[in-house]
Formats: structure tokens, C-alpha cells, sequence
């Protein structure tokens, strides 16, 4: 299953090193778009299929925060899996991401770190298995 | 207190070099690149419970070097290696920030700018910390100015 990515960061130079780092993550990788702020990423959403966003939160024109705000708004794109990298460290802030559905990754990273939160965010354990546990029929009692 | 920080502006650089920019320390190429000659330096401020600047300076090449092996361009413009120099400045303050000033807190990280060797700005203040590190492909300086502490 080959992942449609959407990298937002308003540095050209930031998005060719996360991209660099995702394709040396092992992740299956499909279309990469990227985009320099918020609105041009939400005309890519809306223009593409995509699987993944990965958003700076610092960005000119619409902020990161902005951006995922108007995701989770939209039917069309509630549930599409995103990633925040970023250089931030508050941690309320951070909890607010979480709280909104949202991970997070810190500058620098490595490709295993993105991959292993890549794969939480999809519901994909590192063995290609779902995270969701397979219910037996023999576990209910009616 | 110093060398508290420079352990943790250490720390910060070489995951920073290591993770974006896949190079290491060479400890063995340190005499060599004493006399390295300065490529330009980059530089963010910031604010927040400690506020001040921090800036990366590239010396013999590593700049270019570094910009053709992460950006895959066998000769990156210098707008290219600047932006570059750019955000690894701005990673390593964003790393640095939160191990000598504890994770609660919000920092304000300015855009990075650039400074060429001739523009190089004489700090009045003595540096919070300064790290020297010998890469593979040239060397780079860090300095950490503080400028102003929020009383608690």
C-alpha cells in the first residue's frame, strides 16, 4: 500500500530533507506534493488523493495550526493522519496536537523515528499488521 | 553553568549534523582544519524564558558539501547552502533550547539569517557556550549568546 504524502513546510530546503528521509524510512511511498504554507496544502488535499500530511507549524500566510484546524473540519479530510515536524518544544502545545488527533515529530529525526510514528499514525504496526485487535468470535459472550 | 551548556549545544549540534545532514564528528581531523577558511555564518534569535542568538559557522566548504550531499544538487546555489546553513541553525536551537531551559516553556525561534565572513557581527557579550566541530567535509562553530533571563 504505497502512501500518498503531502510535506508542508514553508523551507523548499526543510521539504527535500524530509522527503530524503522518508524515502530512507522503508515506508511505501506513492505521490509526494509539498507545498510552502497552509493554503497552497489545502488546495493540494483538495486537488489529490492523500494519504499523509507532514506539516511545519511555522509557516507564513497560514500556520501549521491553521491548516490541521481546517483538515479536521472538512468531512472530506477529518481523518486523514497528520504529522507535525517541528523544531517545538512546548509540551502544552504539543498536547494540544495530540488532544486534536495529530502526531508529532521533532527536528532532527531520524528516518526510523518518522517511520515508527508514520506507522502509529496509519494504524500500521512495524510488521505490516493492523494495530487493531482481531476480535474471535470466541471472545464474545452472548 | 557553562559547561553545561556547552555539553547540551554539543549534544544538539551533532544529532542535528548527524540526522539532517548525515555527517560526523572527525575528532581526528581537528588540527587539520584549524586554519579552514570561514564560508559565512547563519543565525537565528530567540525569545522566551531565556532569550539571545545562536549561530552556526561554516568553514572550510562544509556549507557546500553539505547542501550538494542533502539536496542531491552537485552544485547547489549559495542561496541553496545558505538556506541550508539556515535551518540547521534554526534545528539546533529548537534541540538546544528545551535541554538547557526544561520542556515547559515557549520559545519564539526568528527566521535564520545569514552573514557573510566580511559581515560578521562583533558581539559585545561574552558567548554562553561555544562548540568546535570537525566534520567530514570542514568544520563548524557554534555560539550561544544569552542576552536577557526572564526572573521567574
Amino acid at each position: 500500500m504505497a502512501l500518498n504524502v503531502l510535506v508542508v513546510d514553508d523551507s523548499a530546503t526543510m521539504r527535500k530533507i524530509i522527503i530524503k528521509t522518508l524515502s530512507m524510512s522503508g515506508l511505501p511511498l506513492g505521490d509526494l506534493h509539498e507545498a510552502g504554507n497552509g493554503v497552497e496544502g489545502l488546495e493540494i488535499l483538495r486537488d489529490n488523493w492523500i494519504d499523509l500530511a507532514l506539516v511545519d507549524i511555522n509557516m507564513p500566510v497560514m500556520t501549521g495550526e491553521e491548516m490541521i484546524g481546517r483538515i479536521r473540519q472538512d468531512p472530506e479530510t477529518a481523518d486523514l493522519p497528520v504529522i507535525v515536524v517541528s523544531t517545538e518544544s512546548s509540551t502544552a502545545r504539543i498536547e494540544m496536537l495530540s488532544d486534536n488527533g495529530v502526531g508529532f515529530v521533532h527536528k532532527p529525526f531520524t528516518p526510523e523515528r518518522l517511520r515508527e510514528t508514520v506507522l502509529s499514525m496509519i494504524g500500521v504496526a512495524d510488521d505490516g499488521n493492523s494495530t487493531e485487535r482481531t476480535i474471535q468470535i470466541s471472545d464474545c459472550d452472548f | 553553568m557553562m559547561e553545561t551548556l556547552q555539553k547540551e549545544l554539543y549534544k544538539s549540534a551533532i544529532a542535528t549534523f548527524e540526522h539532517m545532514a548525515f555527517l560526523f564528528e572527525m575528532p581526528e581531523m581537528e588540527d587539520q582544519n584549524r586554519s579552514l577558511p570561514h564560508d559565512g555564518t547563519a543565525m537565528v534569535t530567540f525569545t522566551g524564558p531565556i532569550s539571545g542568538e545562536l549561530h552556526v559557522a561554516s568553514y572550510g566548504g562544509l556549507m557546500q558539501a553539505m547542501a550538494a550531499d542533502v539536496l542531491g544538487e552537485e552544485t547547489p546555489t549559495m542561496e541553496q547552502q545558505q538556506d541550508l546553513l539556515g535551518e540547521v541553525s534554526n534545528v539546533i536551537c529548537g534541540s538546544v533550547l528545551p535541554r538547557i531551559a526544561g520542556s515547559g516553556h515557549v520559545f519564539r525561534i526568528g527566521p535564520p539569517s545569514f552573514l557573510h565572513p566580511s559581515d560578521a557581527r562583533n558581539h559585545h557579550s561574552e558567548p554562553a557556550a561555544r562548540v568546535n566541530i570537525p566534520l567530514s567535509e570542514g568544520a563548524v562553530e557554534i555560539t550561544l549568546f544569552i542576552t536577557e533571563t526572564q526572573d521567574k
